[in-house]
């Protein structure tokens, strides 16, 4: 192997890096419908972020993005108050239920070790920049809070100029960008250049995406195939910097190591990996009374 | 470290960009050192997508002669449009050029990959055990292994959602059905999977340049299965497989 990055020699041989750990910063929990993931359980969760060295996630379930928002948030409350050196939150926010989204950012202030808000908007069929999201989007720009977005490239609810349209009147509110746009890579990043408050998330970036392939899917019947994403870290690096890149997986959807992999083997700097799969996180995580601090050995 | 024997990736210019790829023989295997591949079994961009396996195959066998990393496959088409020699003709062709491996790619190259189609063509392949490897989804994958149970099939790129309730039940039925890894990246999937069944139905694969040759490698080298399993996905099962055709 002829890749020089210390980084990655270490996360072939041992699977983790002490120094330069995953802080993985768009996770899910629990069962979802759609597929079968083994991770799902509680335990394999726990044993995946250990095999892969992900020292911290932040979690948005399955059950508050899919169905009851309060359910699923205070599921994920749970799941914080068990295991808060490895699980932070983001309170999900539903825009078709205001009377549920208002509790939820009420309740805000009650909450532990969460960081801000997940937004769905394509599966909750709700663009971003409609005025179901402005009470959560107005809290967040008030009090500095983490909003992970879900975004993706050529659609009605969440594309990447929406997301830089939304970004830009809330300037305080840090945006995550969830899975980059995918597809729309010219947008997003130019988004992430020009914007302080917009980051690239990583979360599916690293693999092609072959709807033409998944066309017994119904719901990515007629989607446009990426044929290809290698590259596209070196891209983002080279276009937005390294330091508006943040590391995700959707685990227990995507392994983190399939995730960290592309990072180690693409071309770039180690400076820029340890940006990528943890000193941004850390950075954006500082500001936060968190349950257990982050500490790297 | 695991030697690691890629049965998924290719080299030459693609019809829609990809940020980095390998134009040349030479730049993949450059790309294969620096992540530590030590074989592959490739195909040319030409042999896939709008070009045509009448121009890739061929263009194929000339640019990897002096990279005997690179092993050959081709791509095949229906016989019924004269684009594709009959069974005799074609296993000629295969012995005499060192090909032990073909790739189907039904929805670029537009044809029903079923029986009308190919006829007693891959009844052939299945005696011979040619691996197929198939660019196709799942459910296609399916009705070709309904028609054609004993043919040696290589799912390419079964997701990247995680696609185990559709597959899995053909790798129970279909004893010469493999997955290849490229995509497979379900956290805890290589692991479950292996629990159930063990290794010997997954095939390392990169899908490069479609994803980072790292992501698989990385996915597999540190995978929560034992070493041995470890090396037969890595390298060990495609071996096999190419060992036992039979033309």
């Amino acid at each position: 192997m002829k890749n020089l990055s210390p980084i990655a020699r270490e996360y072939m041989e041992k699977g983790r890096s002490a120094a330069c750990p995953l802080i993985d910063m768009h996770g899910h929990f629990g069962p979802y419908g759609a597929f079968y993931l083994p991770g799902a359980p509680t335990d394999r969760m726990r044993k995946t972020m250990e095999r892969c060295g992900v020292m911290r996630i932040i979690c948005s379930s399955h059950s508050a993005l899919m169905g009851d928002p309060a359910r699923g948030n205070a599921f994920m409350q749970q799941v914080i108050d068990s295991y808060p050196q490895q699980f932070l939150g983001y309170c999900v926010i539903n825009p078709n239920y205001p009377k549920l989204a208002a509790e939820a950012i009420a309740s805000f202030p009650t909450m532990r070790g969460f960081v801000g808000f997940k937004f769905l908007p394509e599966y909750h069929a709700y663009p971003v920049t409609d005025p179901g999201y402005v009470p959560a989007l107005e809290y967040a720009d008030e009090h500095r809070l983490l909003i992970l977005v879900h975004t993706w490239g050529g659609t009605r609810c969440n594309s990447p100029s929406q997301l830089a349209e939304v970004a830009a009147r809330y300037s305080n509110a840090t945006f995550l960008m969830g899975h980059s746009g995918y597809g729309e890579w010219e947008v997003s990043v130019k988004a992430a250049h020009d914007l302080p408050n917009v980051l690239l998330e990583l979360t599916a970036v690293y693999a092609a995406d072959n709807f033409a392939l998944l066309s017994f899917c119904p719901e990515w019947r007629g989607r446009a195939s990426v044929p290809g994403i290698n590259g596209i870290i070196e891209y983002m690096v080279e276009r937005a910097g390294s330091r508006k890149i943040v590391f995700g997986t959707d685990l227990p959807w995507y392994d983190p190591h399939y995730a960290a992999g592309a990072i180690l083997f693409s071309h770039i700097e180690d400076e820029d990996r340890h940006n990528i799969l943890h000193r941004n996180a850390e950075r954006l995580l500082e500001r936060f009374p968190l349950i257990t601090p982050l500490s790297i050995m | 470290m695991l030697e690691f024997f890629d049965c998924h990736c290719y080299f030459g210019i693609p019809p829609a960009p990809i940020f980095r790829i390998s134009r040349t023989a030479q730049e993949l295997r450059a790309e294969m050192e620096f992540c530590g591949i030590g074989r592959a079994l490739v195909y040319h961009a030409a042999m896939h997508s709008f070009d045509s396996p009448l121009v890739g195959n061929d263009l194929l066998l000339e640019e990897i002669t002096g990279h005997p990393e690179l092993q050959p496959t081709r791509a095949i088409l229906p016989t019924q449009t004269d684009e594709q020699p009959d069974a005799s003709r074609l296993f000629e062709q295969m012995k005499e050029r060192g090909i032990r491996a073909l790739w189907a790619f039904p929805g670029d190259h537009h044809y029903l990959l079923n029986r009308d189609t190919f006829g007693s063509l891959f009844d052939a392949l299945g005696e011979k055990r040619v691996p197929m490897f198939v660019f196709a989804d799942v459910v296609q994958i399916g009705e070709l292994l309904k028609s054609y149970p004993e043919l040696t099939v290589v799912a390419a790129c079964p997701g990247p959602v995680p696609l185990d309730r559709y597959f899995r039940p053909l790798v129970e039925r279909y004893r010469n059905f493999f997955i290849e890894t490229s995509c497979y990246m379900v956290a805890e999937g290589i692991e479950s999977f292996c629990e159930r069944y063990g290794p010997a139905r997954l095939l390392f694969g990169t899908g490069y340049p479609a994803n980072y040759m790292g992501s698989a490698m990385l996915r597999l080298a540190q995978s929560g299965i034992d070493e041995a399993s470890k090396q037969a996905i890595a390298s060990g099962n495609l071996e096999r497989l190419l060992s036992e055709v039979r033309i």
